[in-house]
């Protein structure tokens, strides 16, 4: 176990250095100097010389790139070319909207998820599996964001239990608070719980085809015994790919519906950062999204081992 | 105790068992032998009911005073695993990857006695101990993949004896496992039976496990009983033609029409060998334990020589895991040696070009264990036959393909039908028709029959007998079945951890075997000539 979890960790960090260079390269190579935008197309040469030199950005390549990745080892992540505030300010401020929407998310569609992929496999062909496996054909196929509209003209329009959109702070009470993101968090879980209890479904279909199970039964439990105590971990494997995949979704792929709430989270941030050039708020965002969902790949990596023993002593 | 009277099963339309009639007393053990599809697993599930979904069955089957077919699923539930254990065929997928041997035996322990958890540990830690698997080297909180295919079947066996039932239902429990585990497995059967009063139910193909282990045999074709009885009797006697006839094909001998060939006449003859092997060295690479040190390479193939002469059959015996197979995948440049040389009609095969290597590939060809396996299912037969064509360079005749075919024994309207169109025996024909079709010399036969029931199994050693006397073919034959190895080949070696430990002809070598580990082969090797006239003296 204990080479296992080295040997990952490794990988993590090499997979994150080798991310960083992607990232800046990138940055480097789109079109549009930031000195230029900041100045404006009436700008001389001479001041966007002296802005680039003030900025760093006439030191080479490679002195740049160790001084960002110094910066942002350090939690300096530089300053917003057009904000004129530090980057990790920024973020911070985001991310207290992002994450907590992300979380409550990914907690909302486990919840409805895993019960009915189970549901749906203990009762495989009859009317319950069907209706299950109809309605998750639907929570698919109907895109987020006019769910979305239709929960805003619902509960906050007609209803009124909750605010239409924005996002008053957490300092005016968590109750306010949560009341502006569960919307958001219903229209960003239901897509996802209808994959995830289809994959929940299936994988435990398979698992209770396995030999080990007719030995189960031989034993003398029960089909729901067999089901929670044998299917159920083996089944474990695909349900928990599909869920680290979707939290890193869940982090940085919510600009539609933060633009349906008008929430001020990370998703926006990067939109507003690429159209005005800003690549500073770009790089950093970016590092720091990469480096989260890598992070979450680990964590699920190492839930791997512990739920499959045989992964602990598997060959690399 | 167990009686099954009038046992009718139906699958959807299908009729799969018809009238079957069988009774188990205690202490006793009843084999039930029958070729595949004919019924004995279905046979065990309806006792156990765990028959697939659209079963739908009729007639009686008692178990003490419960009549089973009429049972409810909570007394059904109560009774597996408390008074009927099942054992099943492949010990490698029987137990829960995710769980300790010592939970998944405490469990059923703890279910039907209501024990503690202690207690139920406990009490299969004896139960282990029992089965040959004493928890100072095997310990509970060990997981399946940690232990061996023999050692799992130990276990699966610990879990359907853990609260002694009355009753033992096994179902083709030594298949997948080597003769010396086999026998090692049938011994722990018989001493459970004889230590607990146990009935034991054992289902098997093999005629010779059966012969045995069991008092009493039943012998089953397409869902019904052909004969029942005794089993000296029945096997002594031999009264219906089926029964004949699957005796006939366990010890079936293809009748040879040119001279055997081994390798001591040919080299009296001078004649050159066909290829030639030499100190050949496979390595494969092996999990790293430590940050620092690199890992010894594990060698499979360790220091090999020998020969193979024009029309000789040469038999690779040995284990699972001996490295058989990977001397026939480097045989066949699918895996490259560590070191040591391979010539071929004296040209070296380890360092000649990619050309030569392609010419000397039509002359040597493979037939493998699982046909249908090997098969691409969207490819029609003509285009899996003439596939190693490419060899040769050159287009092939619609009239080459059909007398390939045919020379295997199938039909010229064959050629347009798909892989799963076919049976098992008739799948492993088109392998051979697809060897055969470059012309070649030497055959590589990787446990050809192995998978094969024993009346196909004869009319595959017949074909194969047939090729050799007409185009003197030689076969590099590999299997771990010694009584195919004394029915068809010449020659024979030994194989053990990667080493030749014995090579001989096949009468010295069965007769006089010089090695231990060679007399331990061939005394758990089950024989049923030697079984039935040890039976009946």
């Amino acid at each position: 176990m204990l080479y296992y979890l080295i040997r990952r960790s490794v990988s993590l960090l090499l997979t994150l250095a080798l991310s960083t260079i992607v990232i800046f390269m990138v940055m480097e190579i789109v079109p549009g100097d930031p000195a230029l935008i900041i100045l404006g197309i009436g700008a001389t040469d001479e001041t966007i010389a002296a802005l680039r030199q003030q900025m760093g950005l006439d030191l080479p390549l490679l002195t740049r790139y160790f001084q960002w990745v110094s910066g942002v080892l350090v939690g300096d992540l530089g300053t917003s070319y057009t904000y004129s505030v530090p980057v990790s300010e920024l973020i911070a401020e985001r991310s207290i909207v992002s994450l907590p929407l992300a979380i409550i998310a990914l907690t909302l569609s486990t919840l409805i998820a895993i019960p009915t992929g189970i549901l749906a496999a203990s009762k495989r062909g009859q009317v319950t599996d069907t209706g299950i496996m109809g309605l998750t054909q639907l929570g698919i196929a109907i895109p987020n964001f006019w769910f979305a509209m239709l929960m805003v003209y619902i509960f906050a329009v007609i209803l009124q239990w909750v605010p239409a959109g924005g996002f008053p702070g957490w300092d005016q009470g968590i109750l306010a608070a949560l009341k502006s993101l569960i919307l958001p968090a219903i229209a960003l879980a239901l897509p996802q719980a209808a994959i995830l209890s289809r994959v929940t479904r299936s994988a435990l279909l398979e698992a209770l085809g396995e030999d080990y199970i007719r030995t189960a039964r031989a034993k003398g439990l029960t089909r729901s015994m067999v089901l929670w105590r044998h299917a159920l971990r083996n089944a474990m494997i695909p349900v928990l790919t599909i869920m680290g995949l979707q939290f890193a979704f869940l982090l940085a792929g919510t600009i539609i519906i933060e633009n349906v709430f008008y929430l001020p989270g990370l998703g926006r941030l990067i939109f507003q950062a690429i159209t005005q050039r800003d690549l500073i708020v770009v790089e950093s965002t970016v590092v720091l999204l990469v480096a989260s969902v890598i992070l979450i790949n680990f964590l699920v990596d190492i839930t791997y081992a512990w739920v499959d023993p045989r992964l602990q002593s598997e060959r690399g | 105790m167990l009686s099954i009277k009038n046992l009718s099963l139906t699958i959807g339309d299908i009729s799969v068992l018809k009238d079957i009639d069988l009774n188990i007393k205690p202490g006793q053990i009843m084999g039930l032998v029958g070729e595949s599809g004919s019924g004995k697993s279905m046979t065990a599930l309806a006792v156990m009911q765990l028959l697939p979904h659209a079963s739908k069955t009729s007639g009686e089957i008692r178990f003490g005073d419960l009549d089973i077919l009429n049972a409810t699923e909570k007394q059904m539930c109560n009774l597996r695993g408390d008074e009927i254990g099942m054992v099943f065929q492949e010990p490698m997928t029987a137990l829960n990857p995710v769980k300790t041997i010592g939970e998944q035996i405490a469990e059923g322990i703890r279910f039907h006695t209501g024990a503690s958890g202690k207690d139920a540990r406990d009490q299969a830690a004896r139960i282990l101990e029992q089965v040959g698997l004493p928890t100072s080297k095997f310990g509970l909180n060990r997981y399946p993949h940690e232990l061996s295919g023999g050692q799992r079947q130990r276990v699966v066996i610990a879990i359907a004896c853990a609260i002694q039932p009355k009753l033992l239902i096994a179902d083709e429990p030594t298949t997948a496992l080597d003769v010396t585990i086999q026998a090692q497995i049938l011994d722990l059967l018989k001493k459970l039976v004889e230590e607990n009063n146990m009935g034991l139910l054992l289902i098997s193909h093999d005629l010779g496990v059966i012969a045995d282990a069991a008092d009493e045999i039943t012998i089953i074709r397409s869902g019904e009983i052909i004969e029942a009885g005794p089993t000296r009797d029945i096997l002594r006697n031999q009264s219906h033609p089926y029964t004949r006839q699957l005796a006939k094909a366990s010890t079936h001998v293809p009748v040879r029409k040119t001279k055997p060939v081994t390798a001591l006449d040919a080299k009296k003859a001078q004649t050159p060998p066909l290829l030639q092997v030499t100190n050949l060295i496979c390595e494969y690479p092996t999990k790293r334990n430590s940050l620092f040190e690199k890992p010894l390479p594990f060698r499979a193939v360790d220091d090999v020589s020998f020969d193979i002469f024009p029309g000789q059959t040469l038999a690779l015996v040995g284990e699972s895991g001996c490295g058989k197979s990977t001397l026939a995948r480097t045989l066949l440049r699918v895996h490259e040696p560590h070191s040591g040389g391979i010539e071929f009609e004296d040209m070296d095969l380890l360092n000649s070009g990619h050309q030569e290597i392609i010419a000397a590939r039509r002359h040597m060809q493979i037939v493998f264990q699982d046909p249908y396996g090997s098969f691409n299912p969207r490819h029609k037969v003509s285009n899996i036959i003439s596939e190693p064509m490419h060899l040769v360079k050159r287009k092939i005749g619609k009239d080459e393909l059909v007398d390939a075919l045919i020379q295997v024994g199938l039909e010229a309207n064959d050629l347009e039908k798909y892989p799963h169109e076919f049976s098992g025996g008739q799948r492993q024909r088109i392998a051979i028709a697809r060897a055969l079709i470059t012309k070649p010399r030497l055959i590589i036969a990787d446990e050809p029959v192995s998978a094969l029931d024993v009346s196909i199994r004869a009319q595959i050693l017949d074909l194969l007998n047939y090729l050799r006397d007409k185009f003197r073919i030689s076969y590099l034959f590999i299997t771990h079945d010694l009584s195919v190895v004394r029915a068809f080949c010449d020659d024979v070696m030994v194989m053990n951890s990667g080493k030749i430990v014995e090579t001989g002809s096949v009468s010295q070598l069965f007769d006089n075997p010089a090695s231990d580990y060679t007399k331990q082969l061939l005394a758990a090797a089950p024989d049923l000539q030697k079984t039935l006239s040890a039976r009946n003296s």
